[in-house]
């Protein structure tokens, strides 16, 4: 597991911390558990750090990215369906619907890396409105790879033809 | 549901073989983290929103053969003492017990199956069994996810079953073992090995009480990620981390018993604390019965040999003990309740 600070190295400090009752826990790396340690001033709460703010810290080394990849990073996402902010998510670690995901979709796949290590599921696909989703999500993918071939972008190609590699892949092993 | 109800049903988990009553892996823990789609999560929805979901669950459930036998358990209708009944049979979470009107806990009569409704994602399916049974609690779970594909799960190709928090997303499950470590845990092995599970992905941490020092020495081996990996190789991840602490643990356990006249001098201490103490606080409880279970599963003779571990365990609880006398307690009063039903509990041997 990688340090959810940083998200660089591997996590070897691990907190269980309980404040008032509520308990939360963290994984740190030597380096960001030290720089923490030492922040600390008797008299103030123990570690200032919320899921939210892990999460902000994250999130804050995920714009220079968009940018690089032509998005527009002045506006700040929010959910066509629930209202939420990316700023509130960056802050509380909560998505607000299942549609959060699609629109905070180009932001969120580096904090999954960074959480999970990965950032495409494997497992069981629920039915048949998913063998549709994965159907119009390769068509998605397929219009997207074709823009970044013509506007040669082929980082971003190769990155998008390995997600349409994986997707193919599950449609006929798993719901054929 | 009241307290004599949750108090007559059945604990599965706890309750062992009849041929070897103890063991080291205690229980095997499988939860599913649901949401519908049609709906905003728990966090952003509105009572009307939950009390839809709840209705939605209530029709899916009530056509499902799996939970012909079950109790509906309406949080806003249960007083404090059943509901720490039933997180100290860790049937549903305490994060549970705070929270709106609309949360239901859905409880299978044979204390294997639980479901959550409205706790931070609209479902929580849990399945609970006693020693390393993590691959059959899977099966379940996974049978129960099936069974209420009818839901329409918030599900996405790319990252999976999408949860509330993005450190429940893509598989949505969390399996763990509970484990009796008293060896590495007097030998101060515990932070190394949590240090080691970390790199793999996996979290080890006390299931009761704080970290490393856990009370009566249990432990929980869980995965931390849920993305990129199977429900079942994330279950096999753990069910092998658990493996390799077993084995461990036998080790830990044959250096300290090569000190036999120290450590058993320690388990008769504890016999003669639970069958004497007039007052027992609950750390010195759980500490003495991880020892005496110590001792079983060494096969030490003495009159410790058939003590059921998994009831006096429940019992000493502090909602058991509190439910047992019929009322709230204070700290002092409960102590004393706690020495009186332990030594009813071993007057029967």
């Amino acid at each position: 597991m990688l340090c959810e600070r940083c998200g660089k190295k591997n996590a070897e400090v691990h907190i269980r911390q309980s404040i008032q009752g509520v308990v939360s826990e963290h994984h740190l790396c030597k380096d960001c558990a030290r720089e923490l340690t030492s922040a600390w001033k008797p008299g103030s709460d123990f570690l200032e750090f919320s899921i939210g703010s892990f999460l902000e810290n994250l999130c804050k080394t995920l714009g220079p990215e968009t940018q690089q990849q032509g998005k527009a990073t002045s506006v700040v996402p929010s959910c066509p369906r629930c209202g939420l902010d990316f700023e509130i998510f960056r802050k509380t670690g909560r998505f607000g619907c299942a549609e959060c995901y699609q629109a905070f979709r180009e932001w969120i796949r580096p904090l999954f890396t960074r959480i999970h290590g990965s950032e495409t599921y494997r497992g069981p696909v629920p039915g048949t409105s998913a063998v549709h989703g994965i159907q119009d999500e390769l068509e998605r993918l397929k219009k997207q790879l074709k823009e970044a071939v013509s506007e040669e972008r082929y980082e971003m190609a190769a990155t998008l033809r390995d997600r349409i590699r994986i997707l193919e892949g599950r449609l006929p092993d798993e719901c054929g | 549901m009241n307290a004599d109800r949750i108090l007559n049903l059945p604990v599965p988990w706890v309750e062992g073989g009849q041929e070897n009553p103890a063991d080291v892996v205690i229980s095997s823990r499988v939860r599913l983290a649901r949401n519908l789609s049609r709906y905003p999560f728990v966090n952003r929805s509105t009572p009307e929103e939950r009390a839809a979901v709840l209705e939605a669950v209530r029709r899916a459930i009530e056509a499902e053969p799996l939970f012909r036998e079950c109790a509906w358990c309406r949080l806003s209708e249960m007083d404090p003492v059943s509901k720490g009944l039933l997180v100290e049979r860790r049937l549903m979470s305490p994060a549970f017990l705070q929270g709106s009107q609309e949360r239901v806990l859905i409880l299978d009569l044979h204390g294997i199956i639980s479901v959550m409704v409205n706790e931070e994602d609209h479902l929580r399916i849990q399945v609970l069994l006693g020693r390393m049974a993590l691959c059959e609690a899977l099966r379940i779970a996974s049978a129960i996810d099936r069974a209420l594909y009818c839901l329409d799960f918030a599900f996405d190709p790319e990252f999976g079953f999408l949860t509330s928090c993005p450190t429940n997303v893509g598989t949505g499950l969390r399996a763990s073992a509970m484990l009796h470590l008293p060896a590495l845990k007097s030998s101060r092995a515990i932070p190394e090995i949590i240090a080691q599970s970390g790199r793999l992905g996996l979290v080890v941490r006390g299931a009761y009480g704080e970290g490393t020092t856990s009370a009566g020495a249990l432990y929980q081996v869980s995965n931390q990620v849920t993305l990129g990996l199977t429900p079942e190789e994330l279950t096999e991840k753990v069910q092998a981390v658990s493996s390799r602490l077993v084995e461990q643990e036998a080790r830990a356990r044959e250096a300290l018993f090569n000190g036999r006249h120290e450590l058993e001098d320690r388990i008769w201490r504890a016999w003669g604390t639970l069958l004497y103490a007039r007052r027992l606080g609950l750390a010195e409880a759980m500490e003495c019965l991880s020892l005496l279970r110590m001792a079983q599963e060494a096969g030490l003779k003495g009159p410790f040999e058939k003590l059921a571990w998994g009831p006096l365990f429940l019992a000493i609880q502090p909602a058991h003990v509190q439910a047992r006398k019929g009322r709230m307690l204070t700290e002092e009063e409960a102590e004393t309740a706690r020495a009186e039903l332990v030594r009813e509990g071993l007057g029967r041997f």
